[in-house]
């Protein structure tokens, strides 16, 4: 675009009015921060939601239901969906929640059998604690990361919430989105302290496939095999059931989108004023340069350096405090037992800067092109 | 100095628009975050009474959905518990279930989730707000439903859909509409009720969500509500005010409500920048021309005020246009939020922020432009480009 | 010219006014909570001097205990109770007379006549008198104040102004707290009872009914809220049963929830303890704190079982030891 011998004369034409640019990069830095956390906020909704060829985890749900309180199976049917070709395994689950609807701060428990736990832990880091502490007491509850963090939870200690008192045996890290914000006990005591149903009675049965591209295949069997029982069941793979159960936070997280294109046309507006006065106090110095041999091009081109230079330095300061206000506040939206978590990954700060940059291009383009099309002498007599 | 300010304000008309623009912008935005908070809180504040006790399945204060007690102890309560109101030998005590269920109305494919409220004709005598606009109350073995006035909000359909004789589709049986009901400010128009004993058979169970009493506040206090759920612990039942459980709800989207916050105000903080920037651009256009008033006499300070007061003139015209805005606009418009729904209140108070944060970019905008274009000595002020 | 110019000036200048003044207002107005302002109860003239405590202090001790060991010029607080007696109130001063409860048993008849006076010891008996700032009694009468009448409990909070001798103590009141006709005149025993038995024994045997008279002991707790804000009821927990915190890796924030234990379990072992009126209506009296009583206190009670259902045991009490 410019040679890098020019790069100096673009930063010290963005740094000769300090004033003006610094203030330009901190309007810049917010609405990118504002954009960034958007992103993070999509991107956490679409890494929940988004199925997939390789996802062979289904949820068999009570048909028609959502709440977790609301959604009651006969653990019986563990058995019978164990038959179905293809399942290569089936986990009984319980989970209660201190409150169905939408918000940032919800505390989900899921009780599973301790031999399935095992099973389920395969991909987990244990932060603090052991899994053996969790086998050894019927009351124990081995805690995501988020969780914990969000609450203050150690090992050790004890919290109640929907009339269940766990004592926090393990947390732990998990590459899985819904694992992170849950609280995992066991079944029999979560069927024995949370009531619905008691005993025999759970919330939902996670299925494994061996064979992911015939998942869809398998849910519908699964399905037919309940279809006139008392309690007919609705299969779905994992992230779609997400998607489904968590229309609320899809729809919110979606509202925002119109916050990140406000961000966006903000950033645009502030760079490009701030361009737009920097061309106007130099009409004659680039006069002066075209008349020493500077082409009208590079001129147009330096300007738009420097919206890219303006636009990249605020973007980089909103991406890079956005990244860590999401990464050190570990923020989740929860609704029915299910979770968003707000991530702001490579991918996502990538993003950011690219807008940035692109906007700092398209914010100098037109007073660049402007600038460009002056003739030399109408530039002197301009004051 | 205020005919300065006020003929400045003319000698650019597109800047000035511009300006009114952005403040009025900002002004609406901090309009729509604190009307969101205020809806919200506002709703349910008033969706609670000091005089309702519900008795519901202890664990469950949090979230009366969750919440199971036996069918029996509405008939035991009545009984025990002494000072609860009547009128006309009807006890104002009214079980309930409170039950999340996707309804979905011929025109949309999608269902929703809704808050389904299996009542007796005693839920209309504790919820004194609560009134029947058309039709009448569901009766009996019918699968009848009276819709809240802003059900339409959380279904996604306009309200003709759910007038009396429509069918709405609930966890997969066809349910009549007999009845709208009005509750004014309260979470409970966005709901749906049906009659409580057609409701416990198609969600096949045998218990309610909640027992809600209206105490006669001369002769009973929430303490012997308390006292009942001692003296009964086989039945596993706490008592709360009415009001306590909208409370601890609101609570709950308490952290909502500071993202909206942060939000108005990351907002409000983008545009502050921006406003300075131009304000710094405006006032550096003007400083050999300050530096001229300044050698004709005009002090310094009175100077700062007249450029601080076109400032505030510019945003108070936008805050008052964003005010308009919203107060017309905004007010009252139904926003769904998680399985319920609630309006917008934009109100003295809410105005009244809007305005605040108007003035306040108006004065922080141009405060320091104007004390660093007056700082230039006269001389080298004369002598600027 | 000069007319537009003023126009503007004045619609300027009111812009400018209106939109501060609101929004100085706002900030508040946006962040108040909307709040319902609760009816007084009560519609009996209040105290006079602004001596009336809105809740029961809990660290009272009874009068008789509380002038043992108070001197003059320290501030005490006690429980007390207005005698039965026609000179318990004075005639035209906001004073009254006021005796240790265990005395107080002399001067209450069975059909709550008025005594002419009563003659009680000096060292169980204290002048309660509600003075201006400069020392000088109030010219009000007490009697119908504040709830105050016969037979009133009345928590006590004031310097101690002269005691000694025959005479009774002289307090110069600070704070009043009414509780209304209280608890019964010598519910607090001073001595255990010889024939208690454990309340776990007691239920798991499976014969109290309705009617029986029972000793039971145990200790305060299976919720995390055992008693009831403003009435006098708590609920009790056999010793089968042992709180949380007896377990040594056991950190549960409230170990008298019993939380550790399963619901069927605390049903099988607990009791509600209530102290009621003739209508069999617990009475309106506050008991957490009474005789320093709280969470996980061990206690013994006296009472009639007043009903058994679904193992629910009611016991309405007579009186009530305190372990110190």
């Amino acid at each position: 675009m410019i040679a890098r011998r020019f790069i100096p004369i673009v930063l010290k034409q963005v740094w000769r009015h300090r004033t003006r640019s610094l203030l330009t990069i901190a309007g810049v830095t917010v609405a990118m921060f504002l954009f960034i956390a958007v992103q993070a906020l999509q991107r956490g909704v679409q890494k929940a939601t988004t199925t997939s060829a390789a996802d062979q985890t289904l949820v068999v749900y009570r048909q028609n239901r959502f709440c977790p309180a609301t959604s009651r199976l006969p653990e019986f049917y563990m058995d019978r969906i164990a038959k179905v070709p293809g399942v290569a395994s089936v986990t009984p689950m319980k989970i209660v929640v201190n409150n169905c609807r939408a918000s940032l701060d919800v505390i989900t428990f899921r009780g599973v059998p301790g031999d399935d736990l095992r099973a389920i832990s395969g991909k987990w880091t244990i932060l603090s604690g052991s899994l053996d502490i969790w086998t050894a007491r019927s009351d124990s509850a081995a805690v995501g990361e988020r969780l914990a963090a969000r609450r203050g939870f150690k090992v050790g200690d004890s919290f109640d919430s929907s009339g269940v008192t766990v004592s926090v045996a393990a947390i732990f890290a998990s590459p899985e989105p819904q694992d992170q914000n849950v609280a995992y006990t066991h079944l029999a005591f979560l069927q024995r302290a949370a009531g619905g149903g008691g005993p025999g009675v759970v919330t939902q049965f996670t299925v494994t496939v061996d064979d992911p591209p015939r998942a869809h295949e398998v849910a519908t069997a699964i399905d037919d095999l309940f279809r006139t029982d008392a309690d007919p069941t609705s299969t779905k793979p994992e992230k779609a059931f997400v998607a489904q159960a968590g229309q609320d936070i899809v729809e919110i997280v979606g509202f925002t989108r119109y916050l990140g294109w406000g961000c966006l046309a903000a950033v645009l507006a502030l760079v490009a004023n701030a361009i737009v006065l920097g061309v106007q106090d130099r009409i004659k110095e680039h006069a002066v340069l075209q008349t020493i041999g500077f082409r009208s091009g590079l001129i147009a081109r330096l300007i738009v350096a420097e919206g890219i230079v303006i636009g990249l330095v605020g973007g980089s300061l909103g991406t890079l405090a956005a990244a860590a206000m999401v990464h050190f506040g570990r923020f989740s939206i929860s609704a029915e037992g299910m979770s968003v978590n707000v991530t702001a990954d490579a991918r996502v700060m990538l993003t950011g800067l690219a807008v940035a940059a692109s906007v700092g291009v398209l914010a100098g383009l037109v007073p660049a092109w402007q600038a460009s099309r002056r003739e030399i002498a109408q530039c002197f007599r301009a004051i | 100095m205020l005919d300065y300010a006020i003929r400045n304000l003319g000698r650019s008309p597109t800047r000035l628009v511009l300006s009114v623009l952005g403040s009025a912008l900002v002004v609406l935005l901090v309009i729509a975050a604190a009307g969101f908070v205020r809806g919200m809180s506002a709703s349910l504040d008033v969706s609670g009474s000091a005089d309702n006790v519900i008795i519901l399945a202890a664990g469950s204060e949090e979230s009366i959905e969750r919440s199971e007690v036996e069918s029996s102890v509405p008939g035991v309560l009545e009984a025990a518990l002494p000072g609860i109101r009547t009128r006309s030998g009807v006890a104002y005590v009214a079980p309930q279930i409170h039950v999340m269920l996707p309804a979905r109305t011929p025109s949309r494919s999608e269902p929703r989730q809704v808050m389904i409220r299996g009542v007796t004709p005693t839920s209309f005598l504790v919820h004194a707000g609560a009134r029947i606009t058309d039709g009448r109350a569901p009766t009996s073995g019918a699968d009848e439903i009276v819709v809240g006035r802003a059900a339409g909000v959380t279904l996604g359909v306009s309200n003709t859909e759910l007038e009396p004789g429509k069918s709405v589709e609930i966890d997969g049986r066809p349910w009549t509409i007999v009845g709208r009901f009005a509750a004014p400010g309260t979470v409970l128009e966005g709901e749906i009720w049906a009659d409580l004993a057609d409701l416990k058979s198609a969600t096949r169970r045998d218990t309610v969500s909640c027992v809600i009493v209206t105490l006669e506040p001369d002769e009973a206090e929430f303490a012997d509500a308390d006292a009942f759920t001692k003296m009964r612990p086989d039945l596993e039942l706490v008592a709360m005010t009415e009001a306590d459980y909208y409370s601890a709800l609101a609570g709950f989207f308490r952290p909502i409500r500071i993202v909206a916050w942060v939000t108005a105000g990351l907002i409000g903080l983008g545009g502050l920048f921006g406003g300075l920037n131009t304000m710094y651009a405006a006032f550096a256009s003007r400083v050999r021309e300050l530096g001229t008033l300044q050698s004709l006499g005009f002090r310094r300070s009175s100077i700062v005020f007249s450029l601080v007061l076109e400032a505030l003139l510019a945003c108070s015209a936008g805050s008052l246009v964003a005010a308009a805005v919203g107060l017309f606009a905004l007010d009252g418009l139904a926003v769904r939020f998680s399985m319920g729904s609630f309006g917008l209140l934009v109100d003295g108070p809410v105005i009244g922020a809007g305005l605040f944060a108007g003035l306040l970019l108006g004065f922080f905008g141009s405060l320091p432009p104007a004390l660093r274009c007056l700082s230039l000595p006269i001389p080298v002020a004369l002598k600027s480009i | 010219m000069n007319r537009s110019v003023t126009l503007a000036r004045i619609a300027s200048y009111s812009l400018v006014v209106v939109a501060g003044l609101v929004g100085l207002a706002s900030p508040q107005a946006v962040f108040a909570q909307t709040s319902r302002a609760s009816e007084p109860k009560s519609k009996a003239p209040a105290l006079p001097g602004g001596v009336a405590l809105a809740a029961m202090p809990e660290e009272a001790a009874e009068l008789g205990a509380a002038l043992a060991t108070a001197k003059v010029g320290e501030t005490v607080t006690f429980r007390a109770r207005v005698p039965f007696a026609k000179d318990a109130f004075s005639g035209d001063h906001a004073a009254m007379t006021v005796l240790d409860d265990t005395a107080a048993a002399a001067c209450c008849p069975r059909d709550a006549t008025l005594m002419d006076t009563c003659g009680v010891a000096g060292s169980m008996k204290a002048l309660v008198e509600v003075a201006d700032k400069s020392g000088h009694r109030l010219h009000a009468k007490l009697d119908g104040r504040g709830g105050l009448t016969h037979g009133t409990e009345v928590f006590v909070v004031g310097t101690l102004t002269s005691l000694g001798g025959d005479s009774p103590a002289v307090v110069r009141a600070t704070g009043i707290y009414v509780s209304g006709p209280g608890l019964p005149v010598g519910f607090f025993s001073a001595a255990a009872p010889k024939d208690a038995t454990d309340l776990s024994a007691s239920k798991a045997a499976g014969t109290l009914k309705k009617g029986d008279r029972v000793t039971v002991s145990g200790v305060i707790g299976g919720s995390k809220d055992p008693f009831v804000s403003g009435r006098a009821l708590f609920t009790l927990i056999g010793a089968a049963l042992k709180p949380c915190n007896a377990n040594p890796d056991d950190a549960c924030k409230y170990p008298w929830d019993y939380c550790c234990e399963t619901k069927a379990d605390i049903l099988a072992n607990s009791a509600t303890i209530r102290v009621s009126d003739e209508k069999g209506n617990p009475l309106r009296a506050h008991l957490k704190g009474r005789r320093g009583i709280q969470e996980l206190s061990p206690v013994t009670i006296t009472g009639t079982v007043a009903s058994v259902e679904k193992g629910s045991l009611v016991i309405d009490a007579t009186s009530m030891y305190v372990k110190p």
